[in-house]
């Protein structure tokens, strides 16, 4: 595990930065058109969550490449890899594995540079204004062969005390089956 | 330098969400023509937001030339990553930025499926970014972005309205 921090920092390190207010100014804009786009806030939550699975297929192949982490398909080790390598060389920040099962794991996390500036406006209770997130996480596992189910269940910017993502195992995809559905 | 405080993330993280962002656009709009009216004030929102905190530890600037070497020289290697590569006039109103590597299309490759023209609709939002940090500054300024001949080397024209340069 401590190896898998080290990754992260090393990645971190190494990787081309940026200002993260230039990020989340940007998906702040982002989220607000797609708002206006849409009138159903969970259809908004779809669509963040959808370009988040396009985003997470392409960093995981840029975590592998810049870290020499192994690809594994073991659910329960994506875990520590997620919070420690991932969140780490993109976000800049660490999360917690809480309560790894073999069926679902969770990652909390406090820090988060994705909301610095974000102010929610009273009618958008059911925004998951960080869907994306879990679309990446989905995306990401998708290329590693592992079906997931993945929600907040506790967010921040809706006073909770911390944020939650849960991922649940959904099954093991067979490469042979994922060649087929790309043919 | 601004910004330097700041805290950071992976540049790759900002890379595709503006991917997806083009994307959304593109197919979300009737016309490529409102996609890129959208992203371009979308950007000059960013650009509008980030001027402001850029420079609210940095005295007035009240000149449009100071604006520009602002721009040049303090905004544009924070907000794209490197310093631009040179600032050209060819009269009053018209200047042009240069930059050989930008960090925001330099990976676009183009193929026999992606032509440059679909690469260039990455340059709109950047463009409203830069747009927006001149009127943030109080100088009304149209911009526009091409590509020379790779997706990496770009010229940005800058096209003063209203208040003109004056001569120095």
């Amino acid at each position: 595990m401590a190896n898998f921090a080290r990754s992260g920092e090393m990645a971190f390190l190494k990787a081309d930065k940026i200002n993260s207010e230039i990020f989340s100014l940007t998906y702040g804009a982002m989220v607000a058109q797609i708002m206006k786009d849409y009138e159903d806030i969970e259809e908004v939550n779809r669509q963040l969550d959808r370009m988040g699975q396009n985003i997470g297929s392409r960093l995981i192949d840029e975590l592998f490449a810049k870290t020499g982490i192994p690809v594994s398909s073991n659910f329960m080790e994506t875990a520590e890899v997620i919070a420690k390598v991932g969140f780490k060389m993109f976000l800049g920040i660490t999360a917690n594995v809480v309560n790894p099962t073999p069926q679902q794991y969770s990652l909390t996390f406090r820090d988060n540079p994705m909301v610095d500036f974000v102010e929610l406006p009273d009618n958008c209770a059911n925004l998951r204004y960080c869907n994306l997130l879990c679309g990446v996480i989905r995306g990401a596992l998708e290329q590693v062969q592992i079906k997931v189910e993945c929600h907040f269940v506790r967010d921040m910017l809706r006073g909770d005390e911390t944020n939650e993502i849960q991922v649940r195992f959904l099954e093991q995809v067979r490469e042979s089956a994922l060649d087929q559905s790309f043919a | 330098m601004i910004g330097r405080s700041e805290r950071m993330c992976s540049a790759a993280c900002l890379e595709l969400m503006h991917a997806e962002m083009v994307s959304y656009f593109l197919s979300a709009r009737e016309t490529r023509e409102s996609a890129q009216k959208e992203m371009e004030r979308l950007g000059f929102r960013v650009g509008q937001k980030l001027a402001e905190r850029y420079t609210k530890d940095y005295g007035r600037i009240t000149e449009p030339m100071e604006v520009l070497r602002f721009i040049f020289s303090d905004f544009w290697p924070v907000v794209f990553s490197k310093p631009p590569d040179s600032l050209t006039t060819n009269n009053n109103s018209l200047y042009y930025i240069e930059d050989t590597d930008f960090r925001w299309t330099s990976k676009i490759s183009v193929t026999s499926r992606t032509t440059l023209e679909d690469a260039s609709y990455f340059l709109t939002f950047p463009c409203g970014i830069v747009k927006g940090a001149f009127a943030a500054l109080d100088v009304d300024a149209d911009v526009k972005a091409d590509f020379q001949e790779t997706p990496s080397r770009c010229l940005f024209t800058i096209i003063f309205k209203g208040k003109a340069i004056p001569t120095r």
